[in-house]
């Protein structure tokens, strides 16, 4: 006879590393999420991926106008628009995958109460499809930067690295947030207000240098700072010393990331009970 | 005699009546933690002051229950009785509180009509995500498209968004995708009487050809002629507990019994 698998369904949690194992055996649906979501975000759409461009640039404009004209925020020596939209891509990739993967346990409550799969693979595969929206902004920073003269170095090399620094905050939160949404709505209404207050902690429109030496340690325990200092560090060629923000930022990406996935874990089990 | 395929041991599910406020969400968890500390202390005590609480609903109450390769099993029950949920902790998305269910084998679920479709995906995409929602490899559900898009009878409308589908269609198309699942164990929870009459035959002799190759199938039903036609044994459940189990003639007698009981102290308002 041949060797069946014997599953043990009990009232126990299923531990992290066990949960990672079983998503490598879900890998296939992983994908089949992230490849739905890339495929029908603009379905339906006039404009199409061209929002993915439209977004930033309005965004840039009118921080142009407030930050740039009426506030005269310093920017490191950078041309305002190239600062400010290389920030708002990394920040516009931040915001949606947050939003998606907060949303992900409760827009999927359909699928997750008649059907069994690892339930950490909602927001990891929603934090994955926004990447196509980066990349296409990103080659708008292409022309920003051909327009102002700045060339591309050597430092690009370290791009995946940002985009990394980007998407584990971006997990880690979202695992924290789609949990708890489960039992308390009440993040469904905070969330919009942690993405505003989040924007203006983030050097988007001004310079880290504007931050008060004294606040400077505390303001680089935001994951995204260093996230940000670092993308402009290696398009952009900034002079800034990025090591500090950039270590800052990993560490604390981790815990979160960590400290979120065990909680999600530990949530997971009641989830189909009060969706 | 055939290997066991489900076994079931004491086990007990129960749901809040409603979600707590945040304060007592809290405060049960400094309370559980500190009894599950207590209880490891000294762990004798196995009496459960929640059985008798007014705020929790038990919907399962210690079912033991022994399914074995090539059984279909027919659940009934009224409603409420515990039937979906018993299904729902065999197919893994709800945990039971106590006791325990050990599958030997994988347990594939057939859903209601629409679970799991993208209305903005085609019928083409649909078939692939559905198919792996449910558990299959991309593999299998490319081996066996074109038995899926014949048995659905859409084939004309496959690159069409499943939006623009009938009611009829999705449902056609969600039971092909079920019909090809490869498990071991089949868990079917209430989707016979969908479609037309000239799908639901077409469904039937599906799922009689299931149970023909040697699968386990648990089908929760209130349609009584499908299941006296598909299933060997059966299983009667009444308030969370589980009343008989055993062949399917002796549990048709004992339902009727029940219903007969039931029917008489029902007002009509």
């Amino acid at each position: 006879m041949p060797c069946k698998p014997r599953l043990e369904i009990t009232a126990e949690k299923i531990e992290l590393p066990a949960a990672i194992r079983e998503l490598w055996a879900f890998r296939d649906l992983l994908i089949c999420f992230v490849w739905t979501e890339i495929t029908t975000k603009y379905r339906q759409t006039i404009l199409g991926a061209v929002w993915a461009i439209i977004q930033p640039l309005a965004t840039m404009l009118m921080l142009t106008v407030i930050f740039h004209k009426f506030l005269h925020a310093p920017t490191d020596g950078l041309p305002f628009a190239a600062f400010s939209y290389s920030a708002l891509l990394c920040w516009q990739y931040f915001s949606s995958a947050l939003t998606k993967s907060s949303q992900s346990v409760l827009t999927n409550a359909g699928i997750l109460k008649k059907i069994y799969f690892p339930r950490i693979a909602l927001p990891i595969s929603s934090v994955v499809p926004q990447l196509v929206d980066f990349a296409i902004a990103l080659t708008v920073l292409g022309f920003v930067m051909c327009f102002y003269g700045i060339g591309i170095n050597s430092r690009i090399v370290f791009l995946p690295f940002c985009v990394m620094l980007l998407m584990l905050p971006a997990l880690g939160a979202g695992l924290w947030l789609s949990a708890l949404q489960v039992r308390f709505r009440d993040v469904y209404h905070l969330l919009p207000l942690i993405i505003q207050l989040w924007f203006f902690a983030c050097p988007i429109g001004y310079a880290l240098s504007a931050v008060p030496r004294e606040y400077q340690g505390l303001y680089e325990l935001n994951p995204l700072v260093g996230a940000i200092e670092c993308f402009r560090w290696c398009l952009l060629g900034t002079q800034a010393n990025i090591l500090q923000p950039v270590v800052l930022s990993s560490v604390v990406s981790l815990i979160v990331l960590i400290s979120g996935a065990i909680f999600f874990q530990s949530a997971e089990g009641g989830f189909a009970d009060f969706t | 005699m055939p290997q066991p395929s489900i076994l079931i041991e004491n086990l007990s599910k129960r749901y809040l009546r409603r979600a707590h406020s945040a304060q007592t969400f809290i405060a049960n968890e400094i309370i559980r933690q500190l009894t599950s500390l207590g209880r490891r202390m000294h762990s004798n005590t196995q009496t459960d002051h929640t059985l008798n609480d007014e705020r929790y609903l038990w919907a399962l109450r210690d079912i033991n229950l022994e399914a074995r390769e090539g059984d279909v099993i027919g659940f009934v029950g009224r409603n409420g009785s515990g039937k979906s949920t018993l299904l729902k902790i065999i197919a893994r998305t709800t945990r039971p509180t106590r006791g325990r269910a050990v599958v030997f084998g994988r347990a594939g679920c057939l859903l209601e009509a629409g679970t799991g479709f993208h209305p903005e995906l085609t019928g083409r995409e649909n078939i692939f995500l559905n198919g792996m929602i449910l558990g299959m490899t991309r593999k299998r559900i490319q081996q066996y498209f074109d038995e899926i898009v014949e048995f659905s009878g859409v084939c004309d409308q496959l690159d069409t968004p499943v939006k623009f589908f009938s009611t009829g269609q999705i449902i056609r198309l969600g039971f092909s995708v079920a019909a090809y699942l490869d498990h071991e164990i089949l868990l079917i929870d209430e989707v016979l009487a969908v479609g037309d009459a000239e799908f639901r035959r077409q469904c039937f002799d599906k799922m009689a050809e299931l149970a023909r190759q040697g699968r386990t199938i648990l089908i929760v039903s209130h349609q009584m002629e499908y299941l006296q036609q598909l299933c060997n044994k059966g299983a009667l459940l009444d308030r969370g507990q589980l009343v008989a189990y055993g062949d399917w003639s002796q549990i048709v007698q004992k339902y009727a019994s029940v219903v007969a009981a039931q029917e008489f102290p029902v007002s009509v308002s």
